[in-house]
């Protein structure tokens, strides 16, 4: 009975969007219908959706999807979060919160009623494909017969609170991109780019680029505490193609400002926002196909792959096609003085669509030459270290620079030669602490300094700091522009980012060993002893439990209890790895292997030095871009 | 008219690249991805082994038939198939395993041997990874059998051990 409601309300919500499309075309008649078939669509898809995470609650094993990804003895969070850790329940997610924004951007869009529904019309195009390829050929309701009685399971790595968040985040993020998307292009059909279209824009392209971070920032984080290599990210083609629209989104952020400022780059920033959304719709089929094999990938099955490429061909030759006949009419030709915060911005528009280039090269290149020949290659992480890194360092350098650019100034040479030597004397401070590392991982340390100095900096000065003034100073901060605010704080997120990853990922250290009880194993200055070892069963799975008592150059730190799980429902087991987390280094234990007749475990040490620097600045990154979305006015940007 | 033909280049490469992927799909549509590459011929495998310390083309030496495994001491699932080989390496001896890791230390690699068995004639690290570019191999655990010194079949994750006993058999 459920899976037959499910079907029935995806088919209903296909049909609301095939009217939503097609109405408005044959007749004139009332605009507003398309916008309470974009309700409709709504409460089917999420209906549906409903549904599922139901039929997974109720463990309905005769649906085939729950069967596969459920098991009765799961905690309730992780059946729900199951619905969506798989192919077809993911996609249902995705379709779910396109159908979400778009009723958000029906109500609160300060466009005219009239753009409003067409705009919704290309949105319901979008959201019919993916309905479309849900029903088709990748329905999560399909029935297995006869019903079993007990599921498979959910792949246990996938049994984690930041991974059942990581998904809706991040498609969030895809989402969001298609209204920035539709809105151009709408504005490309009707030959007309007002310059309040792109204040109105601005909201959601800050948003897309908000929960990319977000979403990006937790996937890593689960990879680092859950795969237990102890690293954060590892250039797998499937993190690469959620990397590829976050480059763009935040060149778009950028130019978005261009043209609102000055009226300039707007064909550009139509085209940047057409590709963001086409990366989008690249990033959640590149990991939901198949066609790529990791962690994130369940599915090889070619009629998809066929359906997704066709879908994805549709889209990009409709929007490139409109934007090849139409573009050109918009914007004025301005020169811009070489030395301007707008001259950055074109610069870091040049810089980021360089790295989307080589990411995308990288990525779908290897899958090119898999589907032409039948072959396969695979690109490792030496090309991306050799053209990725190099690239990132000149456009930190640049943001630092441009950013804190001033019109009128006259000690220009003195700020930056301050900046450039304070940050040679963090980074000789820092190769005196850390000796024995290659010449770019420095070079990256002092592009991350070169940012952050230059946006301190210019904060102090803006506030006047140097006047010791404590009530002038705060008159100062109030007086600041929330949109000046914004900025700073991204800026300084992705320079405490870019210092933390350089340091975690240069100077970090690991040994491996066997231990038994009451025997120790050293790493630097750190030791760690088993104390023991602890037999736990939780509803679904077993666990080891290590208890490994820490010290510190002769200090104790605490017991570190690293796991290792069965779970028997899946037959696989995971492991659990305790870290324990200062400000300066992160101390790891993994564990490996327990051996139960001899009594011991294998496990891995790590440090890590400064990882807390990528969580805290990728934290702050976000926090800027949220901040932006809620408290910059958008007339005043 | 210069500005129209620039705004042309993004639908014209997304036009030919559609098409080249389409085409590529129906000429592939019936060859499953993961069994790329059979028939192709091996190259010399010139990664140093971390055992014999010679190259493993060397250590080779001239046997055309041989089994390829790639994998991690990092990886779950390599330990449960490293488990299997070792048991399969016992039965018969006369499968010739060569183990080929990356992305991993050479302790941590001996530690491993040391503690679930070595299935493995010799073991090479493909530190640059040119070994795996070179044979396709994009995860692990990945087993590869070479008959004739090319490639016959190929395992992604689980290996298949009544198919890879079957080539011994014939």
């Amino acid at each position: 009975m459920l899976p037959f409601i499910g079907n029935l309300s995806l088919i209903i919500a296909l049909i609301f969007a095939a009217s939503a499309i097609i109405i408005p075309l044959i007749s004139q008649g009332p605009t507003r219908f398309v916008g309470n078939a974009v309700i409709g669509q709504f409460i089917f898809s999420a209906g549906s959706l409903g549904i599922l995470i139901y039929g997974y609650i109720i463990s309905d094993f005769c649906i085939s999807n729950v069967y596969h990804n459920s098991h009765i003895s799961k905690p309730l969070i992780y059946k729900i979060a199951g619905a969506w850790a798989n192919h077809e329940g993911s996609i249902l997610l995705w379709v779910n919160l396109l159908a979400m924004i778009n009723i958000i951007f029906l109500i609160f869009s300060k466009l005219d009623i009239y753009s409003r529904m067409k705009i919704l019309q290309l949105q319901s195009l979008i959201f019919a494909g993916i309905i479309g390829f849900i029903i088709f050929v990748s329905n999560p309701f399909n029935l297995i017969e006869p019903t079993p009685i007990s599921g498979k399971g959910l792949n246990p790595l996938l049994q984690d609170i930041g991974l059942a968040m990581h998904p809706p985040a991040l498609y969030l993020g895809y989402v969001c991109s298609s209204v920035p998307f539709a809105t151009f292009l709408w504005s490309l059909i009707k030959k007309e780019f007002p310059q309040t279209l792109a204040i109105h824009m601005h909201s959601w392209i800050l948003a897309t680029w908000s929960f990319l971070t977000i979403g990006i920032g937790l996937g890593s984080s689960w990879a680092y505490r859950e795969l237990g290599w102890g690293g954060f990210w590892f250039w797998d083609p499937v993190e690469n193609s959620s990397l590829m629209p976050w480059l763009l989104a935040t060149a778009l952020v950028h130019s978005n400002l261009l043209v609102i400022k000055r009226g300039i780059l707007v064909n550009w920033t139509i085209l940047l926002a057409i590709f963001t959304f086409l990366a989008s719709l690249l990033g959640t089929f590149l990991v939901r196909s198949g066609i790529l094999i990791s962690v994130h990938s369940f599915a090889n099955d070619p009629k998809r792959g066929v359906y997704i490429l066709c879908y994805f061909t549709i889209i990009a030759i409709i929007s490139l096609g409109i934007f090849a006949l139409r573009s050109g009419n918009f914007g004025t030709r301005k020169q811009l003085s070489l030395l301007s915060q707008e001259a950055g911005i074109f610069f870091n528009n040049l810089y980021l669509f360089t790295l989307f280039i080589t990411i995308c090269l990288g990525t779908i290149y290897p899958i090119l030459y898999q589907y032409i020949s039948g072959n396969s290659i695979s690109v490792g992480e030496g090309y991306y270290v050799k053209t990725f890194i190099p690239i990132t360092l000149g456009l930190l350098i640049f943001c630092g620079f441009f950013s804190t650019i001033r019109h009128k100034n006259n000690n220009f040479t003195i700020k930056y030669l301050f900046i450039t030597s304070f940050s040679l004397v963090f980074v000789m401070a820092i190769s005196y602490q850390y000796p024995k590392a290659s010449i770019i991982s420095y070079l990256a340390l002092f592009a991350g300094m070169f940012l952050l100095s230059a946006m301190v900096l210019d904060y102090f000065a803006k506030i006047e700091i140097h006047k010791c003034d404590m009530t002038l100073t705060l008159d100062k901060v109030k007086g600041l522009s929330r949109s000046y605010n914004a900025m700073m704080i991204s800026h300084i997120g992705l320079a405490i980012l870019a210092i933390g990853i350089t340091m975690a990922s240069t100077w970090d250290h690991e040994i491996d060993g066997e231990l038994k009880e009451g025997t120790t194993l050293k790493l630097a200055n750190y030791t760690a002893q088993l104390k023991g070892l602890e037999l736990k069963k939780i509803h679904n799975y077993v666990a080891v439990v290590a208890d490994l008592y820490v010290e510190k150059s002769g200090n104790e730190i605490g017991h570190l209890k690293p796991e290792q799980r069965f779970y028997n429902v899946e037959k696989s087991q995971t492991s659990e790895s305790a870290i324990h987390s200062v400000f300066l280094e992160d101390f790891y234990i993994s564990m490996s292997e327990f051996s139960p007749s001899n009594n011991s475990i294998l496990v891995r040490l790590f440090i890590r030095p400064f990882m807390s620097l990528i969580w805290i600045g990728a934290v702050i990154l976000s926090f800027g871009g949220l901040y932006s979305l809620l408290f910059v006015p958008r007339r005043s940007l | 008219m210069k500005a129209k033909f620039i705004a042309l280049i993004p639908l014209m490469v997304m036009i030919i690249l559609a098409l080249i992927l389409l085409v590529g799909i129906k000429l592939n549509l019936n060859k499953p991805i993961f069994k790329a590459l059979i028939g192709k011929e091996v190259p010399a495998i010139t990664i140093r082994s971390i055992i014999s310390h010679k190259e493993l083309a060397e250590s080779i030496n001239d046997k055309p038939d041989y089994v390829l495994h790639f994998f991690t001491s990092w990886c779950e699932y390599c330990l449960v198939e490293h488990r299997k080989l070792v048991r399969m390496a016992k039965r018969n001896n006369k499968i010739p395993i060569y183990g080929i890791f990356g992305r991993d230390s050479e302790e941590n690699i001996k530690l491993m041997l040391k503690k679930n068995g070595n299935p493995f004639k010799d073991v090479a690290n493909d530190e640059y990874g040119e070994i795996s570019i070179d044979l396709g191999v994009n995860g692990i655990p990945e087993t590869i059998i070479v008959k004739d010194n090319k490639i016959v079949d190929r395992f992604k994750g689980e290996i298949d051990e009544k198919a890879l006993n079957s080539y011994w058999e014939q």
